[in-house]
């Protein structure tokens, strides 16, 4: 029965994009997130779903779309670069064959999000990308936050709607890529047009934030832990009223802590005393091997270099015997082909200095460009964009908890976090050229008192 | 039961979302650019009057 409904769902959206073709644009960013092909068993395993919409998209654009006006923005000229030197990478790989196997979707995240700000060109197909990206994301964490609820989760334990630990599928990566949704969330919630805002709208809004919130929980990710407090600390900035907000979150956090569960306030723990901790130890120590590798391969191992790595350090373990005596003991642990576990550490030794380098200048530039955004239009916008400032600022708080989160994961390359970066070059460029079609400045002018009229 | 609940829910929002889109003019034209196919549209209609006769 759901291979029948998402089979439906996924003609249905094609077939749409007949009629409307920047559908096609929204099916793939949907297939990309869902991955519908891994949920079902049927005929949509058989069939390339994803390279279908990418191609309509694609062709669509050239064939149907209106391109006046359209300007290549630095960013995507980043990108650009970016893809050309991963494929050069890729050919010179120590590990081919894996490389050749990471490159073929990797290339395709990229050159999406050097494709999608040419597509956004109305506001509504900017509210549209980020409703599919926030509901795309749901159908992963609406049935996580609930089987949280009902069971605590654990870590490795929390069984998603695909149990495969891949893409958005694995633990670390959905509890950041959750957090960077909330932002958007409630955005829509405030601006949408498609669903406009009401009660209905926000208790669904709500419920997903509540939803994402649960998945570091369930999956006992740390570093979704980190994510939540970065976004808390972000939302202040934007809060208007700062000493409501400080005192919902304490109370919000007086009442969630009791309820959480024992092994994951446990596991929270090991934040602090990472040196008893294996998972902990292994990172720095292949983060470590990482530096060390660079200094010999500037320019990369190419994709998937974790391959070669073998690292060994001393755990501690603590041993309380009770009456305040504990015995210290360690234990060598010695690994191998483990991965980076971090966005940075995973773009030095796959791509290099160059490559880390066009990594962060992509990234700061995107931080950059929406506090420019922000703050342009934070006072007195002009009348029917009152809607950039916030969604500049959620765009902005996704990246920097994307970035953050990053450092412990390896989602450099996750099409999610590029989707997050297309839509910032396409709401960029959309009020580029809204300034410049614009007949008068693009400003509230303020008008200069009068003078009182003579008696 | 939840794993059908929640693809169902967002889905259902998503093909609501997909039918109102195609429904809605401002989804190519934005209201705040310049309308290139109005423009376009009365060029034409203004092309058979003030163009070339045809032999």
């Amino acid at each position: 029965m759901l291979n029948l409904f998402l089979t439906a769902f996924v003609a249905g959206f094609l077939v749409a994009g007949l009629r409307r073709p920047f559908l096609f644009v929204l099916a793939y960013a949907y297939i990309d997130i869902v991955a519908p092909q891994k949920v079902t068993w049927g005929f949509l395993q058989s069939v390339p779903v994803s390279l279908i919409a990418f191609i309509c998209a694609v062709g669509a654009w050239l064939a149907a779309e209106d391109k006046n006006g359209i300007r290549v923005s630095p960013r995507q000229f980043v990108l650009l670069v970016l893809l050309v030197y991963c494929g050069l990478t890729t050919r010179t790989a120590d590990f081919p064959v894996e490389a050749a196997e990471k490159w073929g979707w990797v290339w395709k995240a990229l050159v999406f999000a050097m494709f999608l700000p040419l597509t956004l060109r109305t506001r509504l197909r900017i509210e549209s990308m980020v409703l599919v990206m926030v509901l795309s994301v749901g159908v992963i964490v609406i049935g996580g936050g609930i089987k949280t609820l009902a069971s605590g989760g654990g870590y490795g334990e929390l069984k998603l709607l695909v149990n495969d630990n891949t893409g958005l599928y694995e633990g670390s990566i959905i509890s950041t890529v959750a957090i960077c949704v909330i932002p958007l969330a409630l955005w829509l919630a405030k601006y949408g047009t498609i669903f406009k805002p009401g009660w209905m709208v926000w208790l669904f809004a709500l419920g997903i934030c509540f939803a994402c919130l649960l998945m570091p929980v369930g999956t006992q990710a740390r570093t979704g832990l980190i994510c939540v407090a970065v976004l808390g600390v972000l939302m202040l900035r934007s809060t208007k009223r700062r000493g409501l907000y400080i005192g919902l979150i304490a109370v919000a956090g007086m009442i969630a802590v009791p309820l959480l569960p024992q092994s994951f306030t446990e596991r929270m723990g090991t934040i602090r005393n990472h040196q008893s901790d294996q998972s902990a130890g292994t990172r720095l120590a292949v983060w470590q091997w990482t530096i060390e590798f660079a200094k010999t391969h500037p320019f990369g191992g190419g994709f998937d270099a974790f391959r070669q790595n073998s690292v060994s350090y001393d755990k501690i373990l603590a041993d309380t015997a009770g009456d305040n005596n504990t015995a210290i003991k360690t234990e060598r642990i010695e690994e191998q082909g483990r991965a980076y576990h971090s966005s940075y550490f995973e773009m030095l030794g796959e791509q290099g200095y160059p490559g880390l380098a066009l990594w962060l200048l992509l990234h700061i530039m995107g931080v950059a460009h929406m506090e420019v955004l922000r703050r342009r239009y934070a006072r007195n916008p002009p009348q029917g964009f009152e809607w950039v400032t916030p969604l500049a600022d959620a765009l902005q708080q996704a990246q920097i908890v994307y970035l953050v989160g990053g450092a412990f994961v390896g989602i450099a390359f996750q099409p999610f976090c590029y989707m997050l970066v297309g839509l910032q070059c396409g709401l960029t460029a959309y009020i580029g050229r809204v300034r410049r079609s614009a007949d008068v400045p693009f400003r509230t002018v303020h008008k200069a008192p009068q003078p009182a009229p003579a008696p | 039961m939840i794993d059908i609940l929640t693809v169902i829910v967002p889905h259902a929002l998503m093909a609501l979302a997909i039918w109102r889109l195609t429904h809605r003019n401002d989804l190519d034209d934005d209201p705040a650019l310049p309308n290139r196919r109005a423009q376009l549209m009365q060029r034409q209609r203004r092309a058979p009057s003030g163009g070339k006769p045809r032999a």
